[in-house]
């Protein structure tokens, strides 16, 4: 499945705030709440997801450099095994000519 | 004409999948566009529907499909008579996925068209299926231009893989009067796959969210649920 796991039995909650500083540059916070496994198993799996975002669109002539960056905490639980902790990073970057 | 050639460098790093460092171009595309048509070819990410993240159908979930895709970038009326029926857009993309899947190299095709009648309501519809490919299905093309236009939700078993969604976002009248609500949409969506009876709290695969925009600043909030145990 692209979008969305239909047929995967999901349920979610998700909520973001945007503030942009200029028309190109914005920070946002966002989170996360999933729950797996309706029906499918006998407990649900759970996973929470907060993360912290920042995008900024470097002016260059005509051209435009953007530089994106994320932040996110994210916690699993399922049944029967211990709880795991991430730490995600993520620095992109984009160049359209 | 006008080409455009867009690339992004992405850096991962995550504990869950060993401690990976990961350093690698995801996107990459040529697009070109005329008047109000706009053709691209390439690696893209797509992002479909009023949600966050994209729709039930297509959403940045997935990694960037290997594509061609024609769009209207800017929504059009029809002419004559029908000018006043309101707005449209029409995206629609062909991408040809990995080899490591079921049917390898099968062909994904998508289409969305979007309908405003009015200011303060919009009508979206998306379809997608899979075809074509090692061993996949293959559509003559009387076939293949029924399937993208109609979805096909009967089929059961070894046959053309589908998915349809369903969306409406509106602007409530009375609401907007309030300063501070002026900004709010809600939206809702309904998806369904055409080979898994879906059944949930309202009746399918579900997204109902707001979003409140206030210039300088934005707040969304999103419900998903899908299910696929019972009949719809």
């Amino acid at each position: 499945m692209l979008g969305h796991p239909i047929g995967g039995t999901a349920q979610g909650y998700f909520g973001r705030a945007t503030y942009y500083l200029t028309p190109t540059a914005w920070i946002a916070a966002d989170g996360r709440h999933e729950q797996y496994g309706f029906d499918t198993q006998p407990g649900l799996s759970t996973q929470q997801r907060f993360g912290l975002e920042a995008s900024y669109q470097f002016p260059w002539r005509q051209r435009y450099l953007m530089l994106r960056g994320r932040f996110e905490y994210a916690t699993l639980e399922e049944p029967g095994v211990a709880s795991e902790h991430a730490v995600n990073f993520q620095l992109s970057t984009r160049w359209r000519f | 004409m006008c080409p455009v050639s867009c690339e992004q460098i992405h850096v991962r790093s995550n504990p869950l999948i060993g401690d990976t460092f990961e350093a690698d171009i995801h996107k990459g595309y040529l697009k070109a566009d005329y008047v109000n048509l706009e053709l691209a070819f390439g690696r893209d990410t797509l992002f479909w529907g009023p949600a966050s993240q994209g729709d039930l159908v297509i959403s940045n979930n997935a990694p960037p499909l290997n594509l061609v895709k024609f769009t209207t970038p800017q929504p059009f009326r029809l002419p004559g008579p029908y000018h006043d029926l309101g707005e449209w857009q029409i995206a629609y993309f062909v991408a040809r996925l990995e080899a490591q899947r079921e049917f390898p190299h099968a062909l994904l095709s998508g289409l969305r068209l979007t309908y405003q009648p009015a200011k303060l309501v919009k009508f979206g519809y998306t379809n997608a299926l899979q075809s074509f490919g090692s061993g996949g299905v293959s559509l003559s093309p009387g076939e293949y231009l029924e399937k993208i236009f109609v979805p096909t939700l009967s089929t059961t078993g070894r046959t053309v893989n589908g998915l349809v969604a369903y969306d409406v976002v509106l602007s409530v009248p009375f609401v907007r009067q309030l300063r501070f609500l002026q900004g709010l949409k809600l939206y809702w969506q309904r998806g369904q796959d055409n080979v898994r009876n879906i059944q949930g709290v309202l009746g399918g695969g579900n997204i109902i969210g707001g979003v409140l925009e206030g210039g300088r600043w934005d707040v969304r909030f999103e419900f998903v649920e899908t299910r696929d145990a019972g009949s719809v």
